[in-house]
């Protein structure tokens, strides 16, 4: 009876002490997308999974590209490390970390004295609305390119496809050829633009492009592509100064290729625009 | 005497409350035993949903369990069959009274403690830890925010809370021992002097809430207001000592009545 009882005492403990070890996977998922600032106290630093990412200069910081919009960037919070990760959502910044995991990019909103109500952020020299932390293994080169001027030579745009037996969605990337952005550049520069709202709100839209550095570090939103009534294709730009449209008439030449360039988005994409 | 009232009145709340909570106990370390097969399927989630479901009813049933026989224990001691036997030890119906509150009083807070426990079980493991390394980053936190007002606000809410819980159970033996005075069906009598007690107060609170927002620049709530909005701590010490004064006038109304009921108009089955 003993035995028995001191048995069935240890088998208990056992079961105890095993549960004491099993994680859980909810917890382990905020741990990995919890990061610290480098050194507590400063604000210019960030250690993620052993990789340093430091802020770059703040006068109009370029934006990280990733091909993949809808699910490449990864959260992550950023705390200082007494902050218990249980906590690390509530009291962290805000990050996104690009699909190349070379840049964490914030908004200034989320670093605002309403999270920093001790004022620990210095404000005063922000111009912009992000503020990008990029790995300290490309920083130097990151920066010498700031310095030197960013050119965006290469352009691509986003699109979907769909699954017919599962109607899943995919969002797909398409870098466009040499052809095509000489095109786009010959329909910027030497077309007459016409400052007019018409084909923006009543064409459907196809794509929209974006500009892409050569490394394919950075990206920025360029001339969305439209489809007119008769088959003809539209650059169009919004301007925020005069708050219209700019749009650019794609010359009867050049329509080859602009179907050959915009043939990869679904034609439910074009259907809906 | 009364030393034995209270050693009474304890073995009488163990006898029910310690195989509760056990069963509580049991529910959570089933539970906790569940989370050892966490993967993606839906068959585990249903079973994790189930179990988690289980233990937060278990945890309300006691919590409840435990106010509801603290009231029916101040019931069958004193006012059915038991109390010809309560009423001839020597001992006042004062203190019988407070015997039965501060047990019930003390039944209360180990349940929640037992409930807290329960819950340690239930996350036992990483999820626990960080739990209360969560917990004590906010108090240090606080510490850090209000400094030594902290300790004052930890000290206003455990009475407030104590006094809360006394001032419930002293609210259901008022109703108990007016209800007494009913010739017939003195259980629904009590329970409907609850329930008028209950529709009195929300009455008397619409029209407190109407003279305050009608007339609240005639009786400077304003400037109050814009005073307490510059001074947060002030504030929280503030709604401290509101509730522990309304605690304190309930309980100077509904022991009166109960002890004199007992004194005076005791009317056994």
């Amino acid at each position: 009876m003993k035995k028995g009882i001191k048995l069935i005492s240890l088998i208990f403990a056992l079961i105890i002490m095993s549960i004491c070890f099993t994680g859980c996977d909810q917890l382990d998922a905020m741990r990995e997308s919890q990061a610290f600032w480098t050194t507590d106290g400063k604000y210019d630093s960030v250690t993620y999974n052993g990789t340093v990412y430091k802020q770059l200069p703040t006068q109009n910081p370029p934006t990280p590209f990733n091909e993949d919009s809808a699910t490449a960037t990864q959260a992550v919070f950023v705390t200082t490390s007494d902050i218990p990760v249980l906590l690390s959502q509530s009291e962290g910044i805000y990050m996104d970390l690009s699909a190349d995991k070379n840049f964490l990019t914030s908004s200034t909103y989320s670093l605002s004295p309403l999270t920093h109500p001790n004022g620990d952020y210095d404000f005063l020299n922000q111009t912009d609305n992000t503020i990008v932390f990029c790995n300290e293994e490309i920083y130097d080169d990151v920066v010498k390119q700031m310095e030197d001027g960013i050119e965006y030579p290469m352009y691509g745009y986003e699109y979907w496809t769909y699954d017919d037996e599962t109607g899943e969605g995919k969002l797909n990337f398409y870098y466009l050829t040499d052809e095509e952005i000489e095109a786009v550049n010959k329909v910027i520069e030497e077309v007459e633009p016409v400052e007019d709202d018409q084909i923006a709100y009543n064409c459907p839209h196809i794509a929209t492009l974006q500009e892409i550095s050569e490394n394919k570090y950075f990206s920025k939103i360029s001339y969305d592509i439209y489809e007119g009534k008769t088959n003809e294709f539209y650059l169009v730009l919004y301007s925020n100064t005069t708050d219209k449209h700019i749009e650019y008439k794609v010359p009867q030449e050049l329509n080859d290729i602009f179907v050959k360039m915009t043939q990869q988005s679904d034609s439910l994409t074009k259907t809906l625009g | 005497m009364v030393k034995k009232l209270f050693k009474h009145e304890i073995s009488a709340y163990t006898r029910i409350l310690i195989p509760m909570h056990l069963v509580l106990l049991g529910i959570a370390l089933l539970g906790r035993f569940v989370q050892l097969f966490e993967n993606d399927s839906t068959a585990y989630h249903i079973v994790f949903w189930s179990s988690v479901t289980a233990f937060i009813v278990g945890a309300v049933v006691c919590a409840l369990l435990t106010l509801v026989f603290g009231i029916r224990r101040f019931y069958t001691n004193l006012f059915t069959g038991e109390g010809y036997l309560s009423f001839t030890l020597p001992v006042t119906p004062t203190q019988h009274i407070w015997v039965k509150n501060i047990v019930a009083l003390i039944a209360q807070l180990f349940s929640f403690i037992g409930i807290l426990l329960s819950c340690c079980v239930i996350t036992l493991g990483d999820v626990c830890v960080e739990a209360f390394k969560a917990f004590f980053y906010i108090v240090k936190q606080l510490f850090a925010e209000y400094g030594f007002h902290t300790g004052l606000y930890i000290v206003e809410f455990f009475v407030t809370v104590i006094l809360g819980i006394s001032v419930t159970y002293m609210l259901f033996y008022a109703c108990i021992a007016l209800g007494q005075r009913a010739k017939k069906n003195r259980v629904a009598a009590a329970v409907g002097i609850f329930f008028a007690y209950y529709v009195i107060m929300q009455i008397i609170s619409t029209i407190f809430i109407i003279i305050v927002t009608v007339f609240h620049t005639e009786l400077g709530l304003d400037k109050l207001f814009e005073y307490l909005s510059y001074h947060p701590i002030l504030e929280i010490h503030l709604y401290f000592a509101v509730m522990i004064v309304l605690s304190a006038i309930g309980m100077a109304i509904f022991f009166p009545v109960t002890n004199r009921t007992i004194k005076n108009r005791l009317n056994l089955e």
